[in-house]
């Protein structure tokens, strides 16, 4: 897809399973801040093939998620799909439901409908059980998180406090 | 003299847990088995003592797919036995609702769900290497559908603006008016779905049964009418329970039905065989070209008659917005007054008709509650139709066999957990 200058930040995961919703807790932060037109915010919800609408105009995509790195709780990796092994599209799998973000992306670039930039940022998230709300130290890397993301927009937006 | 055991453990590309069982010892049957699996649900119980307010948000997820259609019955229920009657405003809301749902349900089966079988791939996700257009052509049909829904209904799954007695909020005419240009834009889409759908070859297998559906005077019914069967005519959606007979079978947790015959059949195909002077002419022209004529008595052919009424569902919702459109919309007052009752709704959802009924008390508590869902009005049905097919395919190899086992299942386009209420009984 051609640049267009237009950027996608969108958020994915479930806010009833505490960390898991990290990538939601980021996104609604992050649309406090005053961003440029050709930025949109965008909560994504559980992810699945309905992503692939948000990839339309956008010619970079960020996407923040909880993501199992094996890393410290909290921690916050910025990455791009190829950096990491991914499972096949037409491996067995028990329903249709079950696509993780890699798939939904691989299945992007063979609709090809996956923007010429795409960034992944991952939390190492603590918990993943019933409950909303963060866990303290996931809780403590949204603003990295945020930091982050304004670093890739390229950003021009100010940060209202 | 063959011997041949199929056990289909979950099969694959249907809504929910059901298993096939075959044994076949030297060319005698011994098992013809469907077996639904699915844990029971207890919504029945669990809406006891609630609101009446409250029925139609927890019996819409009773699905995901036909959420909408739950909504609408449960909203009819309640409404019939607190005496209320809707404006001609919801109840063309509501109408367009229901189009919405069928569209979205048969592009999701008739594409996702049964067409891999047709061109030999084990799901969907393969074709999109080798039928990307394909896939594409699904997605953007499935999202005007979803979008249509998220306009009328306030969300895409579970919607939340309809009530007792109206819209909690209204939807928006510039929504509308974007709904109703892609609604018109959308035909090269379905003339593409009618062309791949003629290539498909649908097994040739026929055996007659009961076909039960709503049927109304002014419209392809889906909202509401009466229960209209091929064999005994029509009767009031009071009368269901007369129609419906349920009762329990081992092999599953759902329970089945009988009517007039061992069993029945409902949905796309029951519609069309009881309605199909009503499609539009376009969709009757698609009826036509797909080699559909009523009555028809091949179960494979309901897919069929799911991408006929995609095609109505577009005519359909059009026709609607423009009446919408032309008498504009306006605030309506929802108040209702109280009162203890009994009603029966009754609406049209993708697979099958479907009752919901519940009684009241004079505070709008319920006091009970009675689901019957399509899916568990066609496991007899699918029943019987597995024990015909068997002994017509026993000399095709066991993998064709299986196929097409698994293939009639998937025809029904079954949403299992939709139709469990019992516990599970253990089945030796």
């Amino acid at each position: 897809m051609a640049k267009t200058g237009k950027v996608a930040v969108i958020g994915v995961g479930n806010l009833l399973l505490k960390d898991e919703g990290v990538g939601i807790h980021v996104v609604r932060e992050l649309q406090k801040n005053g961003m440029p037109e050709r930025v949109k915010i965008l909560d994504g919800g559980l992810g699945g093939i309905g992503l692939l609408d948000f990839f339309q105009e956008a010619s970079k995509v960020l996407l923040v998620d909880a993501a199992d790195m094996n890393l410290k709780t909290g921690a916050v990796v910025r990455f791009t799909p190829d950096e990491v092994r991914g499972r096949s599209l037409s491996r067995p799998r028990f329903s249709s439901h079950d696509l993780d973000l890699l798939d939904v992306l691989e299945l992007a670039r063979e609709l090809k409908r996956c923007p010429a930039e795409m960034v992944i940022i991952g939390i190492q998230p603590g918990e993943i059980s019933w409950g909303t709300g963060l866990t303290p130290e996931v809780q403590a890397s949204v603003p990295r998180a945020i930091e982050m993301i304004l670093k890739e927009i390229g950003s021009e937006a100010s940060l209202r406090s | 003299m063959k011997s041949i055991h199929i056990n289909v453990d979950h099969v694959t590309r249907v809504e929910g847990h059901g298993n096939i069982v075959v044994n076949v010892r030297e060319g005698k049957i011994e098992e013809c088995q469907w077996e639904v699996v699915e844990a029971p649900r207890f919504f029945e119980a669990f809406v006891r003592g609630r609101s009446y307010l409250e029925l139609a948000h927890i019996t819409s997820r009773i699905c995901g797919i036909c959420s909408i259609g739950h909504t609408l019955a449960s909203l009819q229920a309640t409404e019939a036995a607190l005496g209320v009657k809707i404006s001609e405003q919801t109840r063309l809301l509501r109408r367009i609702l229901i189009q919405g749902e069928n569209l979205q349900s048969h592009v999701l089966h008739a594409y996702f769900l049964a067409a891999p079988d047709f061109v030999g791939a084990p799901s969907v996700f393969p074709l999109v290497k080798t039928h990307p257009d394909v896939v594409l052509r699904a997605l953007r049909l499935k999202k005007l559908a979803n979008d249509l829904c998220d306009v009328f209904g306030g969300r895409t799954v579970h919607p939340i603006t309809p009530t007792v007695n109206g819209f909690t909020k209204l939807p928006e005419i510039k929504g509308i008016k974007a709904i109703r240009q892609r609604l018109g834009e959308a035909t090269p889409d379905l003339e593409a779905t009618l062309e791949l759908f003629k290539t498909l070859k649908i097994p040739d297998f026929h055996r007659e049964t009961e076909y039960i559906s709503l049927k109304a005077k002014e419209e392809y019914a889906l909202y509401d009418g009466v229960v209209a069967s091929t064999d005994a005519g029509t009767t009031p959606k009071e009368n269901y329970r007369n129609w419906t007979n349920e009762y329990l079978v081992p092999q599953s947790t759902a329970k089945y039905t009988r009517n007039v015959r061992d069993s029945y059949m409902v949905g796309a195909l029951a519609r069309f065989n009881n309605n199909h002077d009503q499609l539009s002419p376009r969709a009757k022209k698609v009826a036509e070209e797909l080699g559909l004529k009523a009555p028809c008595y091949n179960p494979f052919m309901n897919t069929v008659v799911q991408v006929v009424e995609a095609v109505h569902a577009v005519d359909e919702s059009i026709r609607l917005i423009d009446e919408l459109l032309d008498k504009g919309l306006k605030e309506e007052d929802r108040k209702i007054l109280l009162k203890a009752g009994k009603g029966v709704g009754a609406v049209d959802v993708p697979r099958g008709i479907l009752f919901h009924e519940y009684t009241y008390d004079k505070n709008g508590i319920c006091l009970e509650a009675n689901c019957i869902i399509p899916t568990n009005q066609n496991h007899a049905n699918i029943q019987k139709d597995m024990e015909a097919l068997l002994p017509q395919i026993l000399d095709r190899p066991q993998e064709e066999i299986r196929l097409s086992m698994e293939m009639l299942v998937r025809a029904y386009d079954p949403c299992i957990s939709c139709s469990t209420h019992l516990l599970k009984v253990e089945f030796v």
